[in-house]
């Protein structure tokens, strides 16, 4: 909650002076190629990673660059209770159904993107011997070409909320919009902490735009009632502020409230915030923490609950 | 302890030399005033015409004081505007003369542009000092027309700024936070206004300014770059007088006259802006409408002349930035001010035999305050400093070869870290609980000898004790690698935490190579005690100042340098050239993905600790009087970084380094109406870190980056223009029009640099471009009416 008195400088900031943009080309070193992993496990559900390679800041935006940038044959290993499981890559158009609606709400695609009737290919690394359980922790060990990547992550206990309600705009005249509140009972220690989704009506799920995240640090223990702004994909050109946040009377929404570990969190909080503030004079760059060792991204589990509402 | 008696036993020693060097030899000491108002003049040449060697300037009250051998003479008084004066004069013991020049003119022309009184360059024994007098900073070119004592001390070599339009100041390779700006003897925790775009400091309540860049005398402590030290102005003990100006973006008015005639004065100045007002028509589209938003200032001093000996003086400062903010119709409510205050009560004693005592108290203080109404809760952020301060300080001269400083100084700091509590509509609390303010204690001695060793060669010993204890209430907590606390350890109220301490020498050597010229070289270490971290392009309003603590261990320095300095056609014009290397200790920054945003832990644990140096050299060239004014200034230097746990423990460069910092500063008096002034900086672009590759993740574009502060925006450089128009006087009423331009051509100085990418990654329509912001990218006129009423 305190977040928004970040946000909000900025905002003043930007208003207050009389600043002004302009497109420069820049010439940029083409850096050292370091390997990506987004990486996730949810109870009942297999491992998927992704792992990718980066790319020059200005290489070309195109099919080919995006499928060249797949990492193929690269040994991937995950630890659960003491065992090893390797993953093995496969193209997306071969996986299930099941699985493919999986991938699509765990990495915020549109499902035709995995149905390989895209542009390019999607390959992703997994296992079918291997499904998340609540309350284990879970090892990644990937090599390839002699990079080693390592890193940990955990599915906590679930992490329910108590329920969901619909508020009028605090605008009459807006009558057609509703804001989601939620209330939350933390429980007694602290460290927990969640990520959220939001699906309206058949639109796939996202996550919060500007913060997905909360931690308990300061409410531990309590009971809190909140609004939660809806989730909306990233990378618009140009965000509608007088619908933001906001979903329409009427509207089906499901909420996906995800339990995430400390170094999850870690990741999507200083991640949104470098987004957030790119392009800010009251920022520093390069603040995004991995929580992978000898590379980028994340390797992070969800203990996942749903709710439903219809907003009145 | 032992090493400080040591330097006492030498200072004495130095002290006993005097009989078997000087033969009879008398001090000269008194004040030059104006004859009609009484006012002190600064800056009054004092010589012996039979001795031309002897004599002196009047510091910032009026006074004098010097030393030659038993005789007569002739004493010649000068001062530019007024009638020289010559006194018949036996001197055959300790004497003291006031002395009241007369004005050439019935109306002495106010603004002198750039008319520099002033010790010539070569004879000063401070290295790397620099005095402003105000007409100089009020003749140039600024922008929105407002005078800015902040903004004209960033065109001195050696000074670098924090960006364009800011008011925020680099010195010699040193932090933001390294620089000890004082206003009365009170320190300024924030000097700026409205993101620092202008200074705190009203340029009709404030009088002559002296920057220190770095070999400071001991009197100064607490910082490791630089002092600012900032006199508010007296009122006048003759006359009443009124003087404001009217700008574009704020407007003045400041009321100064005599309380009892020659023996109490007042003065009271105030500045508004109206910058909600000028702001409001460019924001009607915004949801906003407009930014109610606003700045002041007031200052106000009491003088009191007791005696001849005595002088006593009150003075206050209290300025605030103000606003609202409301979004979202009216879902988000804000509101928030920043400001500091300070006061200064001040005792000046001269006791017989050239011994001066000040004693003062000065309260100090800086709070910034935001709060907010959001989804039912009640949030509010705050941050701060106060300070009270006691400090005795004594100045001896107790012959032509000796000038003693020493004295004591004491300061109880009180630190709110950057705190916040939240109250929902049920009436729960949550807050930063952990985080609670801090306390410390601040203690120096020091002990100064200037010391003519021989008639050339001046040797200037100080030495500097401090000593600083945090104190409870405190509560030192141990986290885990998920910021969990896992243990703790409480102070009870006043318990020491944590103390520390340093010797600070501070050594300067001047050698006269002849009447004109001499070399200077100084060594020094500093410690600081209180730090600021900042994570942003320029310091902001909400940074926390932290005291060293069982967290955070002082800051050190140690400065050397060397310098050639020279007078020329008497002081017409004078330039120097000065080497420096400085060496820096316990520099902070903020670990490597730390991401403000809510925390109950201290500041202090995100951050990490590495060294810094810096080096250069200063030119500079003056033409101090004649119709064309000006200076040159250039300074080539470099400044690094290294930290173990940043940048993978490689060397970088800090981001203010600039290898090259120019300014070229002129004016020119037309005739007695028209005066033109201009000023040209040039600088090497700033360093600063950007991305070198990217990866998709979750369908946006993400960065990976380059080495820290390895990449380098464009070169900075702006030409700013200005002329003042001196009015008809009108029945008691003198006014004067100054029209200024600033950035000339239009320059798109870049202040940062930034990837912008806009569309879904894993979308070929995905768009990634360079952008440069710029904050002033077009010339920008204003125009300011300034008057005055006697």
């Amino acid at each position: 909650m305190l977040r928004s008195y970040f946000i909000l400088a900025s905002i003043l900031c930007s208003l207050l002076l009389f600043g002004c943009e302009e497109d420069i080309t820049v010439d940029l070193p083409q850096g050292e190629e370091q390997l990506v992993v987004e990486g996730h496990i949810e109870q009942g559900l297999p491992p998927v990673v992704i792992l990718t390679r980066t790319v020059p800041v200005f290489a070309d935006v195109s099919p080919e660059v995006l499928e060249q940038s797949f990492v193929h044959n690269a040994q991937v290993t995950v630890i659960a209770e003491g065992q090893s499981y390797t993953l093995k890559e496969v193209s997306s158009v071969a996986l299930s159904e099941d699985v493919k609606q999986a991938i699509a709400l765990q990495f915020g695609l549109i499902p035709d993107m995995l149905a390989g009737t895209g542009s390019f290919v999607f390959y992703v690394y997994t296992s079918e011997e291997l499904k998340g359980r609540l309350g284990k922790t879970y090892g990644l060990r990937i090599s390839h070409e002699g990079k080693v990547l390592t890193s940990s992550t955990s599915i906590p206990q679930l992490n329910p909320l108590d329920s969901l309600w619909s508020v009028p705009h605090p605008n009459p005249e807006e009558d057609s919009l509703r804001q989601l509140y939620y209330r939350y009972s933390d429980p007694d220690t602290i460290g927990n902490y969640v990520r959220y989704f939001t699906k309206r009506n058949n639109e796939p799920f996202y996550p919060g735009l500007f913060a997905s995240v909360f931690s308990d640090e300061f409410v531990n223990g309590a009971t809190i009632d909140y609004p939660l702004d809806r989730g909306e994909p990233k990378g618009q050109a140009e965000i509608n502020e007088d619908l933001y946040g906001y979903f329409g009377k009427g509207d089906t929404v499901t909420v996906r409230w995800a339990a995430i570990d400390m170094p999850h969190y870690r990741f999507w909080f200083t991640l949104e915030n470098e987004q957030n503030n790119n392009g800010s004079p009251i920022s520093s760059p390069n603040i995004t923490q991995s929580n992978i060792e000898g590379g980028l991204g994340i390797w992070g589990g969800y203990a996942v609950t749903y709710n439903t509402i219809i907003m009145k | 302890m032992r090493s400080f008696i040591y330097t006492f036993i030498l200072l004495l020693g130095l002290l006993c030399l005097q009989p078997v060097l000087a033969q009879a030899v008398y001090t000269l000491s008194g004040r030059v005033l104006d004859a009609e108002t009484g006012d002190a003049l600064v800056g009054a040449a004092l010589a012996l015409k039979e001795r031309p060697s002897a004599g002196a300037i009047t510091d910032a009250a009026g006074r004098y004081s010097f030393a030659a051998p038993e005789g007569m003479y002739t004493l010649v008084v000068k001062y530019i505007g007024y009638h020289v004066q010559e006194l018949p004069l036996r001197l055959n013991q300790p004497t003291s003369i006031n002395i009241k020049l007369t004005p050439t003119a019935y109306q002495v022309q106010e603004v002198e542009v750039l008319a520099v009184r002033k010790p010539p360059i070569h004879e000063t024994p401070t290295m790397g000092q620099l005095e402003l007098p105000l007409e100089t900073v009020k003749a140039l070119p600024v922008l929105f027309g407002e005078v800015d004592i902040l903004k004209t001390i960033q065109l001195m070599p050696g000074i670098k700024s924090a960006g364009e339009g800011s008011t925020g100041f680099y010195v010699r390779g040193g932090g933001a936070d390294q620089n000890l700006v004082l206003l009365d003897r009170a320190t300024v925790y924030n000097p700026g206004h409205l993101f620092n775009f202008f200074s705190v400091f009203n340029s009709d309540a404030i009088d002559n300014t002296t920057l220190i860049k770095g070999n400071m005398p001991a009197r100064y402590g607490g910082r490791l770059s630089s002092v600012l030290d900032i006199g508010m102005k007296e009122g006048s003990y003759k006359n009443y007088q009124v003087d404001g100006g009217v700008g574009l973006i704020s407007s003045r008015l400041s009321v100064q006259g005599p309380l009892v005639e020659d023996k109490a004065s007042f003065i009271l100045s105030g500045r508004r802006t109206y910058v909600d007002l000028l702001l409001s028509p460019f924001l009607k589209n915004t949801e906003q409408g407009g930014i109610p938003y606003y700045f002041y200032d007031l200052n106000g001093k009491l003088s009191f002349i007791l005696s001849d000996q005595d002088r006593l003086s009150f003075s206050g400062y209290y300025g605030r930035d103000v606003g609202e903010l409301t979004l979202s119709d009216g879902r988000f409510k804000a509101d928030f001010f920043w400001g500091n205050s300070s006061a200064t009560a001040r005792w000046s004693h001269t006791f017989s035999g050239n011994l001066e005592m000040d004693v003062s108290g000065v309260w100090s203080k800086y709070d910034f305050e935001f709060s907010w109404d959001f989804g039912g809760f009640n949030t509010v952020a705050e941050t701060g400093v106060e300070d009270y301060s006691a400090n005795l300080d004594f100045n001896y001269k107790s012959n032509a070869r000796h000038h003693l400083q020493y004295g004591l100084q004491y300061t109880y700091h009180k630190l709110r870290p950057r705190a916040g509590e939240a109250e929902s509509a049920s009436g729960e609390l949550f807050g930063t609980d952990r985080i609670r303010t801090k306390y410390g204690h601040e203690y120096a001695v020091y002990l100064s000898d200037d010391v003519y060793l021989t008639d050339k060669l001046l040797l200037s010993l100080g030495l500097r004790n401090s000593y600083f204890t945090q104190s409870g209430p405190f509560t030192l907590y141990q986290f885990d690698e998920n910021n969990v606390p896992t243990d703790s350890t409480s102070y009870r109220r006043g318990e020491g935490v944590k103390t520390f301490s340093a010797w600070e020498p501070r050594v300067s050597v001047k050698y006269d190579l002849d009447k004109a010229s001499s070399v200077k070289a100084a060594f020094s270490k500093s410690a600081q005690y209180l730090h600021l971290v900042s994570n942003a392009y320029t310091t902001l309003p909400l940074d926390v100042w932290v005291p060293s603590s069982a967290l955070v261990e002082p800051q050190l320095a140690s400065q050397y340098a060397l310098g050639y300095f020279r007078s020329m056609k008497e002081n017409q014009y004078e330039g120097s050239l000065e080497v420096y290397f400085k060496d820096l200790e316990n520099q902070l920054e903020y670990r490597q993905g730390f991401a403000p945003g809510p925390s109950n832990r201290d500041l202090e644990y995100e951050f990490v600790t590495g060294s810094g140096r810096s080096y250069g050299i200063e030119l500079f060239l003056r033409k101090n009087y004649g119709k064309l004014q000006g200076w040159f200034g250039y300074t080539l230097s470099r400044t690094t970084r290294t930290f173990p746990d940043l940048n993978n423990g490689q060397k970088f460069p800090a981001r203010y380094d600039r290898r090259h910092d120019l300014s070229l500063v002129a004016s020119y008096k037309y005739n007695d109406r028209w005066t033109f002034a201009g000023s040209f900086v040039y600088g090497t672009g700033e360093a600063t870190t950007m991305p070198v590759r990217r990866y998709i993740l979750e369908g946006t574009v993400n960065y990976q980056y380059g080495d820290r502060n390895s990449f380098r925006m464009q070169p900075t450089h702006r030409l700013d223009f200005s002329a003042t128009l001196e009015g008809k006087k009108w029945k008691n009423i003198e006014n004067s029009w100054t029209f200024s331009i600033y950035n000339v051509y239009g320059r798109r100085n870049p202040y940062l640099y930034y990837i912008d990418n806009e569309g879904n990654g894993y979308d070929s329509a995905v768009k990634l471009q360079a952008k440069k912001v710029s904050i002033v990218p077009f010339p920008l006129p204003s125009v300011t009416l300034n008057f005055s009423w006697k």
